[in-house]
């Protein structure tokens, strides 16, 4: 037993990418839209499919099997699978098979699986010779396409079997459901990750780094465009009867050795012979399914394992004896993942030709005869020989070469399967005679090239000076083709990455390095299609949105750009509107008492606001992508001092107003600022920040942090920013906001203009101890909060005032997770006050607790979202969905060190009548900041008499009818 | 290109349709379009225009007809009046008249 991490049911939803997976997905992301990995699984029905049954039964085995309904993403620059729930489509189509067999899976947002039907398309009567009239009633075909990320050959008999059992099921109409394996792929793939041995790799890289790659056959194309295949291929199989398989396997019992080596050996006879080499390696693709728990398991396991395959030995029976020795000790190295091989081996391609022997066949079933794979018109290696049992249990086998047309012409697949089965043929009869004495019957299309030396790049001289751009890319080139050892000396604007010594993972690496140096997208696919450092300096000029101004500094954190979020990209959207955006800047303002220690008070600002990413975030559209995003590497804002106690009192409110309200550019400065005001009496901080950084609860977080370091504390880890979260289901909120009017009517004294306005100011009352006692106490026994039953309270004042028994106010939910996290995670929700049908306060209560309820059960859903199904035809002359917010204020937090916190007058509105209800020792304290330019004072004050009023009414008699009689 | 043109590209470019499939009598925000998709397509207008194009206007003239005879007006130069300098000073205006 090896002291290894045992293979166990972990149940998680997310995990890594075993090494098989990620070959599959690096290969897919570098080629999207692209069908060389689809498995289309080809079913000729006896009769009629039942599609509904076939669909239930297709859920059972996806329900079964988790890898069947897995999604793959990156998180935090870490590929992941994601399991999701079993869904798939069943539909009858009339469209060409062969179209559908090579449509391409997006592996990002759809399961791996999808079916097709075709109603009475098999006319093969092939297998119903006996029946007369089969010809007549022709079948129904089904297609069953999986991508190669969730399946291989040998998962297909479990697969199989598992639909046969549930489609049986479901026609019976038994429970269809199929006991659950022991672990799932999930499981492999987290264990794969966690029992890689480097030690192994290496020490396999080092047998291998002697033997010369570069397997060309003759006849092979050369020139540039054949340097990297085409991925576009053919087909041509073979039969391989059950009497030269019965010699194979007493051929191999002879030679003690199996009989894929007795094929190997064969094959690699006849791609010495048609290469000139004496010396190469072919790729084994091997089930590496090492473990017992996973031989039932429907997932992609296989591995390629290079083979070193040298043309020693006279007889072929000395070819066996040889060959027999290495394929055991490749056995060893199943699990060596073959990119990570292929990436110890820099500078040279690894194995351009494969063998599979594909043992295990699908089974047939009363319902179908066995599935057969169809073409995809694809080539996965310059190369491919698959032997596979033939389904029908005769001991007969066929074969499969699949080739790259771009490599080579199409008639070497008929020649080259000749040739291998005229020499099987001949080395059963005669396993010792000399192998020199036989003649293959076609041989090599063309006299094989000699081996190039390899490592030597055909370049020609660039003459050309490479413009900003493209020594960007070359930096690129150089500083990913330096972590596997390339040495890169002169690059000019044709150099070639893959000539150079680099691969496709590599490729990878290096676009996502683009991103986060350069902070710009570029899509592999883009670069792969011309690997070159011109192409990739002309995708970075393409994807650079303006010039760099030189505004950044050193780097200190690299990022990728993140997608910033919903609440994010409006407020990104109103910072561009110039009336609007000094409404969306958070400034606070304290006076600290004279003696705290300016420096060290300075000194800990810095600390705080140097350790939250947020703090140092910059934002972009970016075109491509369509939307906000953000990088956080730029260097942190840093506190200054003035000295301000000479001056005059105009002089230090206009420069206070100017730290409180001057916009920042978003895309360039960093978005807070802080200034120790020196003042006679107090040292006062000014901290403005953005809102797309920073919400209420994160400025008193950095207070408080500032307090601690400033008295020497310690602090704990930042608690990492809002994510981008995906976008909740809209539906069930938007039913029970509907009907209600997206205005307010307001007791306005002047009328609204064509643009929003922001400058505000704010009026408040305190509700004596005995009414607020009261009215919390009344709203308590409804379940409702103090702050509820504020906003009831001001739809009846409102209601007093006018005709409108319907309202909508927006409200703040906190949205984040940790009381820590510095950045912006609030979200608006609506709430509705409907005081129709003449309800008493008691049970207008109870609507607005029932109204918040529903709110809050969908508080993911992001306003944007309300907005364009509730008042999509909103104009700037107002906020959208209602003019008047309420919230509930916080009296708890104070600033430390002794600090006052100081009222802000002016302040920015961001809607025309604020409301904030917050509960004091003296009692409820309301205030309200509304627009100046829409309300004289007056009217404020005498609204929060109203205010007072009605709440008295309330907690006179609570059972009383809420609002005035109208006739209705 | 007439300007009617640019405005259909713009439109295409933002709502990610073809330049055939743009209506040009129906507002951008029924067309599929959203706040941040107008700054997509107020970035693009504002590259074929002299005007002082603000993303208000957009909103205000909301169809491709209406974009593009909005910017074929040929109304006075504005004032290049930086938007947000005068928000600010109102601000402080405000706050010197109050305090």
């Amino acid at each position: 037993m090896t002291d290894q991490p045992a293979l166990r049911a972990r149940g998680a939803r997310v995990a890594p990418l075993s090494f098989a997976q990620e070959r599959l997905w690096l290969v897919d992301a570098a080629a999207p839209g692209s069908p060389l990995y689809n498995v289309p699984l080809y079913f000729r029905w006896n009769g009629t499919v039942d599609v509904d049954a076939l669909r239930f039964a297709l859920l059972a085995v996806m329900a079964r099997h988790e890898v069947l309904r897995t999604t793959y993403a990156v998180v935090d620059g870490d590929r992941v699978q994601v399991v999701g729930e079993p869904r798939i489509r069943v539909a009858v189509v009339d469209h060409d098979p062969a179209t559908e067999a090579r449509r391409a899976f997006d592996l990002a947002t759809e399961p791996p699986v999808r079916c097709a039907v075709w109603r009475g398309l098999s006319t093969d009567s092939t297998d119903s010779a006996d029946s007369a009239d089969s010809a007549d009633s022709a079948d129904d075909t089904v297609l069953l396409t999986i991508h190669h990320i969730a399946v291989d050959g040998w998962s297909l008999p479990t697969l199989v079997a598992d639909l046969d059992a549930a489609y049986d099921a479901v026609l019976a109409g038994r429970d269809s459901t199929l006991p659950a394996p022991s672990i799932q792929y999930a499981d492999f793939a987290a264990w794969d990750r966690e029992t890689f041995d480097p030690d192994l790799l290496a020490g396999r890289a080092a047998e291998l780094a002697d033997v010369p790659s570069g397997l060309r056959l003759g006849g092979a194309r050369t020139g540039p465009d054949a340097a990297l295949g085409t991925n576009t291929g053919a087909w041509h199989q073979f039969p391989i009867a059950a009497e030269t398989r019965a010699a194979v396997d007493e051929l191999a019992r002879a030679v003690r050795a199996t009989p894929f080596v007795v094929f190997l050996a064969v094959y690699a006879e006849v791609l010495s012979r048609w290469s000139g080499r004496e010396e190469f390696l072919v790729g084994a693709v091997t089930a590496n399914r090492t473990r017992v728990e996973t031989e039932d398991l429907v997932g992609f396991f296989v591995n390629t394992v290079p083979l070193r395959c040298a043309a020693k030995g006279r007889t072929f029976a000395q070819r066996c004896a040889q060959l027999r020795g290495e394929a055991f000790r490749s056995m060893t190295y199943q699990r060596v993942p073959y990119d990570r091989l292929a990436a110890a081996l820099p500078g040279r391609g690894l194995v351009e030709v494969g063998f599979a022997l594909q043992n295990m066949p699908a089974p047939s079933s009363t319902r179908w005869s066995a599935p057969e794979v169809l073409p995809t018109g694809t080539a996965k290696w310059d190369v491919l020989l698959v032997l596979e049992d033939t389904p029908d249990g005769s001991g007969a086998m066929f074969g499969t070469l699949e080739f790259d047309l771009g490599r080579y012409p199409a008639e070497l697949g008929g020649r080259l399967a000749a040739d291998y089965t005229a020499l099987l043929d001949h080395v059963l009869s005669a396993p010792e005679a000399p192998l020199a004495d036989f003649a293959l019957p076609y041989g090599p299309l063309a006299s094989p090239e000699p081996l190039a030396r390899p490592g030597i790049p055909d370049t020609e001289p660039d003459t050309h000076e490479l413009t900003g751009h493209e020594k960007r890319a070359a930096g690129l080139f150089r500083e990913v083709l330096a972590e596997i050892g390339a040495r890169v000396a002169d690059l000019g604007r044709n150099s070639n990455f893959f000539m150079l010594g680099g691969h496709s993972l590599l490729a990878m690496t290096m676009v996502e390095r683009a991103a986060r140096h350069h902070g710009i997208a570029v899509r592999p696919s883009d670069f792969l299609a011309e690997p070159t450092v011109a192409r990739l300096g002309a995708l970075l000029a393409a994807g650079e949105r303006g010039p760099d101004t030189g505004h950044t500094t050193t780097q200190s954190e690299p990022t990728e750009p993140r997608p910033a979020t919903s609440t994010q990209q409006r407020f990104w959207f109103l910072d561009r509107i110039p009336e609007l955006r000094s409404a969306y800047l958070v400034p606070t303002i304290v006076d600290f008492p004279a003696g705290v220690g300016v420096d060290r008070l300075r000194a800990a600002i810095d600390t705080v606001l140097a350790r939250h990413p947020m703090l140092r975030a910059r934002f972009r559209l970016d075109r491509k992508l369509r939307c906000v995003v953000y990088t956080t590497d730029a260097e942190p804002a840093r506190a200054t001092v003035t000295d301000a106690r000479g001056w005059d009192a105009p002089k230090l409110d206009d420069h206070i107003a100017e730290l409180c309200w001057t916009p920042f550019d978003l895309a360039r400065e960093t978005p807070v600022r802080a200034e120790i005001v020196l003042l006679p009496d107090s040292a006062r901080l000014v901290l403005c920040a953005h809102h797309m950084v920073v919400d209420g609860a994160s400025v008193r977080v950095l207070l408080d942090e500032i307090g601690a370091v400033t008295e020497g504390r310690a602090l704990a880890e930042p608690v990492p920013a809002a994510e981008s979260r995906p976008e909740a289901d809209a539906d069930e909120l938007v039913t029970a906001l509907r009907g209600a009017p997206t205005d307010v009517w307001l007791p306005r004294d002047h009328p609204r203009g064509d643009a929003q306005a922001i400058e505000g100011t704010t009026r408040s009352i305190t509700l004596s101890p005995d009414t607020s006692a009261t009215l919390r106490a009344v709203a308590a026994e409804t379940g409702a909060s103090t702050f509820l039953a504020a906003a009831a309270v001001l739809a009846v004042t409102l209601a007093r005032r006018g005709d409108q028994r319907d309202f909508l106010f927006a409200f703040p939910w906190s949205g984040r997770d940790d009381a820590c996290a510095v950045g912006m995670f609030v979200n608006t929700l609506i709430l509705r006050v409907d005081l129709r049908g003449d309800p008493t306060w008691r049970q207008l209560l109870d609507r607005v607790r029932a109204a918040a309820a529903a709110t809050y059960r969908a508080a993911d859903v992001s306003f944007d979202a309300v907005v364009a199904a509730l008042h999509p035809e909103r104009d700037l002359s107002r906020p959208p969905i209602t003019p008047v917010y309420v919230a509930a204020g916080d009296d708890t937090w104070r600033p430390p060190l002794g600090g006052r916190q100081l009222p802000l007058d002016p302040v920015a509105v961001k809607y025309e009548l604020e409301l904030t209800a917050t509960e004091t020792a003296a009692g409820l304290d309301i205030s309200i900041a509304y627009q100046v330019d829409l309300f004289d004072e007056a009217t404020i004050t005498s609204l929060l008499a109203e205010f007072d009023a009605a709440t008295t009414a309330l907690v006179t008699d609570p059972e009383a009818p809420a609002g005035e009689e109208k006739p209705s | 290109m007439t300007t009617l043109d640019h405005v259909r590209e713009a439109w295409a470019e933002a709502l990610d349709i073809t330049t055939d499939d743009v209506p040009l009598d129906v507002s951008f925000f029924d067309a599929g379009g959203n706040s941040l998709l107008l700054l997509l397509l107020w970035e693009r207008l504002t590259e074929h225009t002299t005007r002082d194009l603000k993303a208000a206007d957009l909103f205000q003239h909301s169809t491709v007809l209406a974009q593009s005879e909005f910017l074929d007006a040929d109304d006075e130069p504005v004032a290049a009046a930086a938007a947000p300098q005068a928000s600010r000073s109102g601000l402080l205006g405000r706050a010197r008249r109050d305090g």
